[in-house]
């Protein structure tokens, strides 16, 4: 028996279980029959067994180069290094394919088995409706696009990886973004699931909201590496380029980020039901869009690996779901119908529900302009291009009020807070924003908008600032020991306010090294011979030498350039990699250097070069403060990891 | 009612006064004292490369890109404005390298729909938090002297 | 009353995104290959071929309106290019056997000039042809991939723009018709 036919036998007995377990979860739903539901959940468990199988058994073809599989054959050769032959797992459609598949039959019993404590009725419900996705997906595996498919006859060596695709990012980032993918799939289980038992409560948002959680920080990680890969390998020096790929993928983030607000007001004051509802199903819709987007190649991206025929498969999984779920939400409405009623709209539940008026706003717009290009081609038949002007003019207002309002929501009190109360507790952000853009125009910059972002910015760090140097002082008139402990313990006494207070300072960086990149990026094209120099965006450049080389197949061209206006010079090295096969796609080698603190980047890139006189073309980008995004970036995660780290049992009475 | 509608159109006008001029600003590009290399980046932006799926000739490092971006140094040095460069560009490419999609005709419903969007949930949101309060503020009010 | 309102609200939306999706999905399918053919040709066809110069790799210098009066077939091509290279012996063909009154030339594009000479010496092409190393008369053109070819009339109107390779009996069918055709 071949590799290939462990591979496919055990995604078929997978299907097997999963088709039990479907059938099975459903007969105990209308019955509430306790064995049969446990039964329901070993089959999910059998499920996950066999799926991980299948993924081990194609990573062993991938590491002993079993070319007879075409899916190996196509993504992987000989010379590879072992981390990159395994992350060719996901270079592919079917491969990426398999790796939801895995992870959705993996996270499912466990979300079950979790669920199962508190609300036995739900997770049946739950499990029936996830073992319903993961059948469409190990249904597609196996009938439209199986990387098990074997060729008559095997070549030799393989054809490898896209080069632009040998990346270290690459191999982290595709995983985290269809875990963020599939772990959409939970809240939404536990949506229609709750639909169905009638009970909306209290305990049921806590429970979605963990998993939101956890979703919403795996597509962020996702998001972010992806931007990390396309600063560095794209070589445009940028990170974000609204392509349809990173739309599709920010629209889930985005009514995450809304629903983990608004759960926030259901959790204290029962209300808004029907739309976190409404939030935690779309974001899973939006995501299986996004997927189907990708893979039909009905839009066209520089992201776009993986084209292939699941395109119409998609298209009626999404339609049904959709149609479903309507539906569904339609019939239970007055399970959703709420008491409680907003007093005031200067209240903080008023604060979070224009928060998710603009975090829905901005996804939509995202939406509408990602698919207008579509719309347009089947009316008027013709194809135009909605870019990032766009969505800078539409979403860059809506983000700078988000920026704001995180500002004044946080000092809002639940049901309402007295208009002067408020003007106090804001008066330091207020004076702060207001030096800020002073001080911002006195030192030059004259454009409006720039100091208007920037303000925004500094009002809102300082409000948070406010807020918790308020928290810390009301701590120590209480009688708490007093200094650097005292902070502590007002962190880790509420710890889940104060990490998403971190996500917020998290979110301004990113705003400022976004508002410095887009409005004050700098770019010109150098040509320098050797020994010869240049003067570009402040910079003192020095071209030095050509080096060429060759290794592993991968023929590389680097240019060696100094900045000599920096002290000593530091040595930045722009090149070019041809790799064996990919002749016509040549990857850039792109040099960057990164002043501290600043945290400007000069960036350089290779377009062009003569051998015989020497003579190269650069690119010099300058992109101011760029590195508060990885800074950021990595914040955000601290403040995630705060925000979800288990309480302690102990303190708990 | 009328005090709901007072508070809710103080609520939207608010909204889009703090909005409509910010889309004003991203517009805006003080035109006067750049040179024709900086203007052409700031046009290259707006501008689809036709052979790269979607990103602008200003970021793409495509060959053609290149070539469309030296032509537009060429062609603004010769005297022609940002908007004869992009007629240009259109008449030989076609209306889809407008990344920045024209308020006219059919793409100007790629603006509408958020502008659509954002009315109809300030319209809801208001609704919600108005409403409400504005029966209660009238049952109290007619509770006292008036 | 609110249950149906919102009924509609969601429904209509949804059924009509569903139509829009399907059918995007249709037209990818089945325009695959030529791609945007049809708008592009609509677009520029009937229109005054705009006149350029250039510099031939013999030497010689070649002006498009000097040709009015003969079927001109400008073809844009690029050494790095895999269908340029089936395409190549098809032209040539086509060369060898023009009727009178048939004038062709082959534009090098988005191509460095020692590998578009390589390239004509290993297929042996003996029409004209140059290198556009500007870009400028592809930019002219509206050429947004390589190969393709533009027939221009005797009256120097641009009348048809195939985009993808060409073979020897498809031009000789586009080219014949014109020959009968007269000068205003």
């Amino acid at each position: 028996m071949e590799l290939a036919d462990i591979g496919r036998i055990s995604i078929a007995l997978a299907l097997g279980c999963t088709v039990y377990a479907c059938v099975v979860n459903g007969m105990s739903i209308s019955g509430n029959r306790t064995l049969l539901a446990i039964s329901g959940r070993n089959g999910m468990v059998g499920a996950g067994v066999m799926t991980s199988l299948s993924v081990v058994v194609l990573v062993i073809a991938f590491i002993t180069h079993d070319f007879s599989i075409q899916f190996v054959a196509e993504h992987s050769n000989k010379a590879m290094p072992i981390g990159l032959t395994i992350a060719a797992l996901w270079g592919g459609q079917a491969g990426s394919l398999l790796l939801w598949a895995w992870i959705l039959a993996v996270v499912s019993p466990i979300a079950v088995w979790r669920v199962r404590s508190s609300d036995s009725q739900l997770a049946t419900n739950a499990a029936f409706v996830l073992t319903i996705l993961l059948f469409f997906f190990l249904a597609v595996l196996i009938f439209v696009d199986s990387p098990f498919k074997q060729l008559m006859s095997p070549p030799s060596d393989g054809r490898g990886l896209n080069p632009l695709l040998w990346d270290i990012a690459m191999q982290i980032h595709p995983p985290m973004l269809t875990a963020g993918y599939v772990c959409f799939a939970i809240p939404f289980a536990l949506s229609i699931a709750g639909l169905m038992t009638g009970r909306i409560d209290r305990d049921w948002v806590k429970l979605v909201r963990g998993w939101m959680l956890l979703a919403w920080a795996l597509q962020a990680a996702g998001l972010l590496l992806g931007a990390w890969w396309a600063y560095r390998v794209l070589g445009w020096g940028g990170y974000w380029g609204w392509d349809p790929v990173e739309n599709v993928a920010l629209i889930p983030w985005l009514l995450a980020t809304a629903y983990l607000h608004s759960a926030i007001v259901q959790e204290r004051r029962g209300m808004l039901k029907l739309w976190n509802v409404s939030l935690a199903i779309s974001a899973y819709l939006l995501a299986i869009f996004g997927t189907f987007i990708v893979r039909s190649g009905v839009l066209t991206s520089v992201h776009s690996f993986a084209v292939s025929d699941v395109g119409p498969i998609f298209f009626v999984f999404f339609g049904l779901l959709l149609i479903c779920c309507i539906s569904l939400i339609i019939i239970r409405l007055p399970v959703l119908r709420t008491n409680n009623q907003f007093e005031s709209a200067t209240s903080r539940e008023a604060g979070f529900l224009i928060n998710n008026l603009l975090l829905v706003s901005v996804a939509a717009t995202t939406f509408w302009g990602t698919i207008f290009p579509m719309i347009s081609e089947v009316i008027q038949g013709a194809r135009i291009a909605v870019g990032a002007p766009f969505y800078d003019q539409v979403n860059g207002p809506l983000l700078l009020a988000l920026i704001i309002l995180i500002g004044i929501g946080i000092a809002l009190s639940w049901r309402r807070t007295d208009s002067k109360q408020l003007l106090i507790r804001l008066m330091p952000a207020a004076a702060v924003a207001l030096v800020t853009g002073s001080l911002l125009f006195l030192l030059g910059i004259r454009d409006g908008l720039a100091c208007l972002a920037v303000s925004a910015v500094g009002f809102t760090a300082m409000s948070t600032l406010t807020n918790f140097i308020g928290a810390v002082i009301n701590a120590k008139d209480t009688g708490n020991s007093p200094g650097i402990k005292t902070v502590f313990s007002v962190l880790s006494k509420n710890r889940r306010r104060y990490g998403g207070y971190v996500v917020h300072l998290a979110i301004l960086m990113i705003a400022i090294a976004v508002i410095g990149t887009n409005m004050y990026k700098k770019e010109s094209s150098v040509t320098l011979g050797p020994g010869q120099t240049t003067s570009v965006e402040g910079y003192v450049l020095r071209f030095d030498e050509l080096r060429f080389s060759r290794a592993n197949d991968v023929t590389a061209v680097d240019a060696v350039v100094r900045v000599v206006s920096q002290g000593d010079g530091i040595e930045i090295v722009p090149g070019k990699r041809v790799h064996d096969g990919w002749e016509t796609q040549p990857t850039s080698w792109v040099g960057i250097n990164t002043s501290v603190p600043s945290l400007t980047d000069l960036y350089l890139l290779l377009t062009g070069w003569e051998v015989n006189p020497q003579l190269i073309t650069l690119r010099v980008i300058v992109n101011p403060l760029v590195g508060y995004l990885w800074l950021g970036g990595a914040m955000y995660f601290l403040g995630t990891l705060m925000v979800s780290w288990p309480e302690s049992k102990s303190r708990e009475p | 009612m009328i005090a709901f509608l007072r508070r809710a159109t103080i609520f939207l006008v608010c909204f889009i006064t703090l909005w409509s001029p910010m889309s004003l600003f991203a517009d805006q590009t003080s035109g006067s004292t750049l040179n024709t290399e900086q203007r052409m980046w700031l046009l290259a932006e707006e501008l689809a490369c036709p052979v790269c799926d979607g990103q602008s000739i200003k970021d793409s490092n495509a060959e053609l890109a290149q070539q469309m971006r030296a032509l537009i140094v060429v062609l603004l040095d010769s005297g022609r404005n940002e908007k004869e460069v992009t007629d240009y560009l259109v008449l030989r490419y076609g209306e889809e390298i407008l990344l920045d999609p024209p308020k006219s005709g059919f793409q100007l419903g790629v603006w509408i729909g958020p502008v659509l969007f954002i009315l109809i949930g300030v319209g809801i949101v208001s609704s919600k938090l108005f409403s409400v309060r504005d029966s209660m503020d009238t049952s109290s009010e007619s509770g006292s002297s008036e | 009353m609110k249950r149906h309102l919102l009924a509609i609200l969601l429904i209509v939306p949804a059924i009509s995104l569903l139509a829009v999706f399907g059918a995007s999905l249709q037209t990818n399918t089945s325009s695959s290959g030529a791609v945007n053919f049809a708008v592009e040709q609509e677009m520029l066809a009937r229109r005054p071929a705009p006149d350029f110069k250039m510099v031939l790799f013999d030497g010689t210098e070649y002006q498009l309106s000097s040709q009015l009066g003969k079927v001109v077939v400008v073809n844009f091509w690029a050494s790095w290019c895999g269908p340029c290279v089936r395409e190549a012996p098809e032209l040539e063909q086509v060369w060898k056997d023009r009727p009178s009154n048939v004038s062709m030339l082959g534009v090098a594009l988005w191509d460095k000039e020692a590998d578009a000479r390589g390239f004509v010496r290993n297929h042996g092409l003996s029409f004209p042809i140059g290198i556009d190393d500007q870009g400028n008369i592809g930019i002219e053109y509206g050429i947004a991939g390589i190969p393709e070819t533009v027939i221009v009339d005797k009256n120097g109107m641009i009348v048809t723009r195939w985009v993808g390779p060409l073979n020897a009996p498809t031009l000789m069918s586009m080219i014949t018709p014109l020959l009968d055709e007269s000068i205003d």
